[in-house]
């Protein structure tokens, strides 16, 4: 097993470095090439920020040299292994490990690292909540239809599961957030943001303070969380129930099914024993698969709620032309994907004993 | 000793039914099978209106009417207002509900006169000459209150989608009413009209961004496919790479490096292409590294033909299934990622989109618009869910084990 | 001497999309103590449905049993409830299936499934149902079966996977073992191992078997009696000496006229003329008369099911044609046929 994650380690080295080049060649080829492509609204800048930029720009690339050469200063600058750049842009000492510099958001005026290491968490966090719900609704969902196979319900919670699959993320988010989290209609939910304005003051723990109830930061960041994760996990629901109804008619018609029926045992324990844990696997897997659709859907779910995570960075970025953010973020949630796709095939091979990787 | 079974032996069968008409091809069967679903009855229906609306749309919606008497001077200016895509669109429809009725003309006949159609309207055009630049939509709406109109015939609805309505005091963001169906939108246009506009958007962007993935992924997966070695493994590689950004943050990024003002359409077309070529190729290569190794592309090697040929004339219909399933699911994909681009304001620009309707929801100063979310966010939802709908259908038909 | 089993009369439906089909009609057998019944008959002919519906294992919905009765130990079994059969299961009767590779769960180590089955039907703690699980695979031959209980199923051949199952069988001591082709899916010499296996945990512990087959030569080798099965019907029940002596209905006769002889010359099998009818249309009449020598067009045969006679004793043919047949007396099969050896048990 541990062969087989080192293994693994080694091999999304070459799919990094694969994107990475990819994502050059994004802007090596795009109108105005590297340097021309990050300039950043040029024309409309003050003279002194425009030549802050394209020294910056200079420092980092190298604006004259060849191509092959931008891309290694590049790549030499956003790894956490290679070689320390002094002032004169000479090379320095080689590290194995070194802090990479992922370059400087001149819209934001900060490192491009610390904004993404602020908003990487709470994306992660959302991201992490719906998975679980998502998986455990859909295994319910799933067995239920499977159990009552052919009847009214079933068929009807088929056609009602394609229908939410088909629910565009946009429209949930602006229906939910219309409606539900409004002063004209319904204001259940808070409008914007993981925190109320006054989230620091709180305790952790809902208490009863002096002055009334306090919801405590806890519940208040679940109150907050609610609506955007609802917006997540439904479309992954929807595809994972189906996924698990098959899987269970599957497994409850097997040949395993069968001897256990022969043992004596009665139908729910073969389904809560023996069929789950089958049914379970194929979930496991296509839950990988599921998970860039859910980054893409924290963009979406992120800019209408107003939570500052990737996804509106991503698009705080696109909106002021701070194209290397964009690309930055690019790859730091490639490299995230990459990472949770190996966690899945790790889950995959300790949830199936058939599975070896030897 | 033997089994029972071994020695059995069969008489030769004789025939059940005599055989007197041909069977229907492969493809006509599972069309055939696939529209026989309740399901996708409802899901071409809908996919028709669409598309019949898409092609109306500058008759059905436009600010200009179809007969108008002015002083006197008969003219129709909707049909002066016409571009040559909707000259085109128009023949396009014509032509296909007329050739309904002529079954017997094989289909290459049919794409004839369709093309026929097509470049006499273009001669049409050119000799008409181009549709003015700048309207003013106000123009006849003024003429009529100034009494100078005595007849006017206008369109269904009489608004077009870029009509700002800038006769009239403040229409912006009116609630739905007897004038405006579905209210009216940020800047004062009426919302069903440039819903209606917005239907040619969706199945351009549904069908051309699909059929760039398609294209793609049916090259790259049947090179895998066919070479395999270091060719997959590379492939493969190139795959991962792109699965693993995910795809909207992929489209964002290619937007940002590529904003193309002046091609945005085609650009997004090819973005979203781009992005989604991935599945084609991996059902392609699935299919092409089991077929590499029947005789009949040995034969085809053997005998010495092109690579170009052996792929794609030989091995692709076999291996088209896989990628014919999905290809419906494809296009639901493609409408939904240019609506959620065009919600996120990287989409087109100065035609009408649904996605771009929906983000006015939320307009400012915190005010929900209702009728700018529901109605977009409807069209949106019930045509990828039609589309979906088909792909089910077609997924059952091939394989009628999927059915409950 | 009572019948440990005895199905009379059994008749299964399933109810299908192109209307109902009857895939077991009218099988009367017995099985008694300590006793092999071979059941025998091509893919088709109905002895797995037969089998499964002894435990009412056939799913509801599409499968019914439209009438007759299932006597386990003089109790008939059909109107039990499904809480009453999970005690039945496993415990008085178990079953073994064909494909080993399949029939266990892959998630589950084999030595957790024995002891599931053991706790099932014992009152043991765990420890003390790996103790009887480890016995278990003790006695079915496995070597080394403390360390093969933390196994998984797909580490272990065939061979050893059939064991397995036949020691989740045994384990709680039924008193009837229904093996549905328990060796097809092994290699020959396998098969010959796993078939001594049952022989001699049968001797040890007085157990009846149900064998299910279509191979005669398994019959020979380890039947006492055989009911033979064409088209959902039982045609020929007699002693398997009997029956290989002198077969009297002319499907078994067919079968073993097809089965080559060593030391004759043969130009070409001899074959059984025409197909296996399926389900959905069965000939009218003696479902085999389509494809029998001795009808030559009679319409009896085509017209009137022959019912199942007593031929000689202890021996049941249902046909037609058969001399002396109009004259004998319709009665039940009685297959007590056991070896003198087994009858002072």
């Amino acid at each position: 097993m541990l062969n087989y994650i080192i293994r693994r380690i080694l091999l999304m080295f070459p799919t990094l470095l694969g994107m990475t080049l990819v994502t050059f060649l994004v802007m090596g080829l795009s109108p105005g090439g590297v340097g021309g492509s990050l300039l950043n609204g040029a024309g409309t800048m003050k003279a002194d920020v425009a030549r802050a930029q394209r020294e910056y720009l200079e420092r980092r690339f190298g604006l004259n040299q060849p191509l092959l050469v931008q891309y290694a200063r590049w790549l030499n600058e956003i790894s956490p292994i290679g070689f320390a750049v002094g002032p004169n842009q000479k090379l320095g000492a080689f590290h194995w490990l070194k802090k990479p510099d992922l370059g400087y958001s001149f819209s934001k005026g900060r490192p491009v690292l610390d904004l993404v290491a602020e908003a990487l968490p709470i994306t992660l966090l959302l991201n992490l909540i719906t998975l679980p719900i998502t998986i455990v609704i859909a295994l319910a969902a799933g067995i239920f239809a499977a159990r009552r196979k052919g009847g009214i319900l079933d068929l009807t919670s088929g056609i009602i599961l394609l229908g939410l699959w088909s629910v565009p993320t946009i429209w949930a988010g602006v229906m939910l957030i219309g409606f539900l989290a409004n002063r004209q209609y319904l204001y259940w939910f808070p409008t914007a943001g993981l925190h109320d304005t006054l989230a620091e003051t709180m305790p952790f723990f809902p208490q009863h303070l002096a002055g009334g109830w306090n919801r405590g930061w806890l519940a208040d960041i679940g109150w907050h969380l609610v609506l955007p994760v609802l917006c997540l996990t439904y479309s992954g629901f929807a595809f994972l129930a189906r996924l698990a109804r098959g899987a269970t008619l599957e497994n409850l018609s097997s040949d395993y099914a069968r001897t256990a029926r022969a043992k004596g045992l009665d139908e729910r324990a073969i389904l809560l024993r023996h069929v789950l844990r089958n049914s379970l696997l194929p979930l496991i897997t296509y839950s990988a698969g599921i998970l860039p659709s859910l980054f893409s859907g924290a963009v979406i779910v992120e800019t209408i709620f107003s939570i500052h995570g990737m996804g509106l960075l991503m698009i705080d970025a696109i909106r002021a032309r701070d194209r290397e953010l964009v690309l930055d973020e690019a790859l730091v949630v490639g490299f995230v994907s990459l990472v949770s796709y190996l966690l899945a095939d790790v889950l995959y091979a300790v949830a199936d004993p058939r599975v070896s990787y030897e | 000793m033997s089994s029972i079974t071994g020695p059995m032996q069969m008489t030769p069968p004789t025939p059940a039914e005599p055989v007197d008409s041909p069977s229907p091809s492969y493809a006509a069967q599972v069309i055939g099978d696939t529209v026989a679903q309740w399901q996708a009855k409802i899901a071409l229906a809908w996919i028709a209106v669409i598309a019949i609306l898409a092609c109306l749309a500058p008759i059905v919606a436009s600010s200009n009417p179809i007969l108008i008497r002015i002083d006197g001077h008969w003219s129709s200016p909707m049909l002066n207002s016409l571009s040559w895509i909707d000259l085109v669109l128009l023949v396009l429809l014509g032509g296909i509900t007329a050739l309904q009725f002529f079954n017997r003309l094989g289909i290459a006949r049919k794409l004839c006169v369709l093309a026929l159609g097509v470049l006499a309207v273009s001669c049409i055009y050119w000799w008409r000459g181009p549709a003015p630049q700048n309207m003013v939509y106000e123009r006849f709406r003024d003429a009529q209150k100034s009494g100078h109109v005595q007849f006017v015939l206008n369109a269904p609805i009489p608004f077009s989608a870029s009509d700002r309505l800038r006769d009239q005091l403040d229409p912006r963001l009116m609630p739905p009413s007897p004038e405006h169906w579905l209210g009216t939108e940020e800047f004062g246009a009426d919302v069903l009209s440039r819903m209606i506009h917005a239907c040619r958007i969706a199945l351009a962007m549904g069908f051309v961004a699909s059929g760039i993935a398609v294209l793609i992924g049916i090259i790259v997966g049947g090179i895998m496919g066919y070479f395999a070695g270091i060719t997959d493994i590379l492939g493969m590689r190139l795959i991962e790479i792109f699965e693993a950004i995910p795809t909207l943050f992929l489209m964002i990024t290619l937007v940002a490096f590529f904003p193309s003002e002046d091609y945005r359409l085609p650009m997004l077309m090819i973005i979203i292409g781009i992005v989604g070529w991935t599945p084609y190729a991996r059902y392609l290569r699935a299919e092409f590294l089991s077929l590499r190794q029947r005789d009949f592309v040995y034969a085809a090697q053997a005998a010495g033909l092109p690579l170009r040929s052996i792929l794609f004339r030989h091995m692709l219909p076999n291996g088209i299934t896989s990628v014919v399933i999905n290809l419906s699911f494809g296009i639901a994909g493609a409408i939904l990622a240019e609506s959620t681009l065009s919600f996120l304001q990287l989409g087109v620009v100065d035609q009408p989109s649904w996605g771009a309707m929906l983000s006015q929801a939320t307009g400012q100063g915190g005010q929900f618009v209702w009728w700018m979310a529901l109605y977009p966010g409807l069209a949106i939802f019930l045509t990828v869910f039609a589309y979906i709908l088909l792909g089910e259908a077609v997924n059952d038909a091939l394989d009628p084990r999927r059915r409950r | 001497m009572q019948p440990l089993l005895e199905l009379r009369n059994l008749t299964v439906a399933f109810d299908t999309e192109a209307g109902e089909i009857r895939p077991v009609q009218d099988v009367s057998l017995s099985v008694y103590p300590g006793q092999t019944v071979a059941l025998v008959g091509e893919s088709g002919c109905g002895k797995s449905v037969t089998a499964l519906s002894i435990l009412r294992l056939i799913p509801s919905p599409p499968g019914k049993v439209l009438g007759g009765q299932i006597l386990f130990e003089g109790q008939d079994l059909l109107p039990r409830s499904e809480k009453q059969m999970q005690a039945v299961r496993g415990k008085d009767i178990a079953m073994i299936f064909q494909e080993p590779m399949t029939s266990l769960n892959p998630v589950f180590t084999v030595g957790e499934q024995i002891v599931e089955a053991v706790q099932l039907h014992q009152r043991v703690g765990t420890k003390q149902a790996y103790e009887i699980a480890e016995q278990s695979m003790h006695d079915v031959g496995i070597a080394d079966p403390h360390k093969r209980l933390h196994e998984y199923p797909h580490r272990l051949s065939g061979g050893m996977r059939q064991r397995i199952m036949i020691a989740m069988a045994l384990s709680c001591r039924p008193k009837l073992l229904i093996a549905d082709e328990p060796t097809t899916a092994l290699d020959v010499t396998i098969q010959a191992q796993i078939l001594e296996l049952l022989r001699e945990l049968q001797h040890e512990r007085g157990m009846a078997v149900m064998l299910i087959t279509h191979d005669l030569g398994v019959v020979a080798e380890n039947a006492d009696a055989v009911a033979v099965m064409y088209a959902s019907r039982l045609v020929e029940c007699a002693a398997v000496d009997d029956l290989f002596d002198s077969p009297q209905h002319p499907y078994t006769e067919g079968l073993f006229r097809a089965i080559p002889r060593l030391g004759q010359v043969h130009e070409r099998l001899q074959t059984i003329a025409g197909s296996v009818p399926s389900p959905r249309r069965f000939p009218s009449g003696c479902k085999f008369h389509p494809r029998c020598p001795r009808m030559n067009a009679d319409p009896l045969c085509a017209g009137q099911e022959p019912p199942l006679r007593e031929i000689t004793p202890r021996h049941w043919a249902a046909c037609h044609k058969i001399d002396n047949f109009a004259a004998k007396p319709i009665t039940p099969p009685n297959t007590d046929s056991r070896r003198p050896a087994e009858v002072s048990r």
